[in-house]
C-alpha cells in the first residue's frame, strides 16, 4: 500500500466541486517579445512603425475581449455565474481604456506592443494591489492575465 | 453637464460584477461620464474603464457624485442613478 501524504491547499475556487486526480500545474508559456517581433531590436518597430504597432494592439485587445465574452457565455451556460462574472469583468479590462491609453503611450515611446502591454497591465494591477480593499486587490490578478492573453494573441 | 450625488448601498460597492454592470451600462451612453469617490476625496474618474472604477474604492455607504457631459448626459445620469439605488443587482435593506 503506498502512503499517501495529506496535503491541505488554501485558495479561492473559480469553479466549484470535487475532484481526483494528478495534479498538472498550469504555466502560462512565457511570452518573448522580441522573438515574437521576428528578432528586432527592443526599440524598433517592424513594419506600420509605431502606429502599426498600436493598431495591432487595439485589434489583440478586441480579440481578447471577444474571446473571454465568449468564455463567459460558456461558463454562465453551465450555471457557473459568479465564474461567469470574472470573465466579464475580464472582457471589459482588455478594452479598458485605462490599459490601452498606457500601452499605448508605451508603444510611441519606442517599446514593442508585446512588452507594453504587459507592462501597462503591471502598472494597472500594482494601483489596484495598493488599494486597501482585499476584494478590489484580488482583481490585480485578473489584469496581469488580461495583459498576458492580449501579449499572447499578439 | 449632469451631475448627481449618491450614497452606495448595496453590499460589495463597486466591485467585479456590479462594477461590471455599472461600466457596461456607462459605455452605452455617447456623453462623457465621471464618476467621483466623494467619501476617499479623490479625483473624478472615467465611469466607463472597469479599471478606473475599480480603482476608485468605491465600497458600501461611499457618497459618489456622478457627471455626465454630452448629447445623452440626462439619460445617462438618470439611468446610472437608477441603477445604483436598485443596488445593482445586489439587495439593498
Amino acid at each position: 500500500m503506498t502512503r499517501h501524504k495529506a496535503l491541505q491547499v488554501d485558495g479561492i475556487a473559480a469553479a466549484p466541486g470535487i475532484v481526483v486526480g494528478p495534479i498538472w500545474r498550469y504555466r502560462p508559456p512565457p511570452v518573448e517579445a522580441a522573438e515574437a517581433a521576428g528578432g528586432t531590436k527592443p526599440n524598433g518597430h517592424p513594419a506600420g512603425g509605431a502606429d502599426g504597432a498600436a493598431l495591432r494592439l487595439l485589434a489583440a485587445s478586441e480579440e481578447a475581449a471577444r474571446q473571454l465574452e465568449e468564455l463567459a457565455a460558456r461558463v454562465r451556460k453551465l450555471g457557473h455565474a459568479q465564474e461567469s462574472d470574472i470573465f466579464e469583468a475580464q472582457a471589459l479590462m482588455a478594452a479598458d481604456v485605462a490599459l490601452l491609453d498606457e500601452a499605448t503611450q508605451r508603444i510611441m515611446a519606442g517599446e514593442d506592443p508585446i512588452s507594453a502591454v504587459q507592462a501597462a497591465a503591471e502598472v494597472v494591477a500594482a494601483i489596484l494591489a495598493a488599494l486597501d480593499d482585499e476584494l478590489l486587490a484580488a482583481r490585480a490578478a485578473d489584469v496581469r492575465d488580461v495583459g498576458a492573453r492580449i501579449a499572447r494573441i499578439l | 453637464m449632469k451631475t448627481i450625488e449618491l450614497e452606495i448601498r448595496n453590499p460589495t460597492g463597486l466591485h467585479a460584477r456590479p462594477a461590471a454592470v455599472f461600466v457596461k451600462t456607462a459605455l452605452g451612453f455617447r456623453s462623457r461620464i465621471a464618476l467621483q469617490n466623494v467619501t476617499l476625496g479623490i479625483s473624478p474618474r472615467d465611469a466607463k474603464s472597469i479599471l478606473s472604477v475599480l480603482a476608485s474604492g468605491v465600497a458600501r455607504g461611499h457618497l459618489i457624485r456622478l457627471s455626465a457631459e454630452g448629447e445623452d448626459e440626462e439619460a445617462a445620469v438618470l439611468t446610472l442613478s437608477e441603477l445604483v439605488a436598485s443596488g445593482i443587482g445586489e439587495s439593498v435593506e
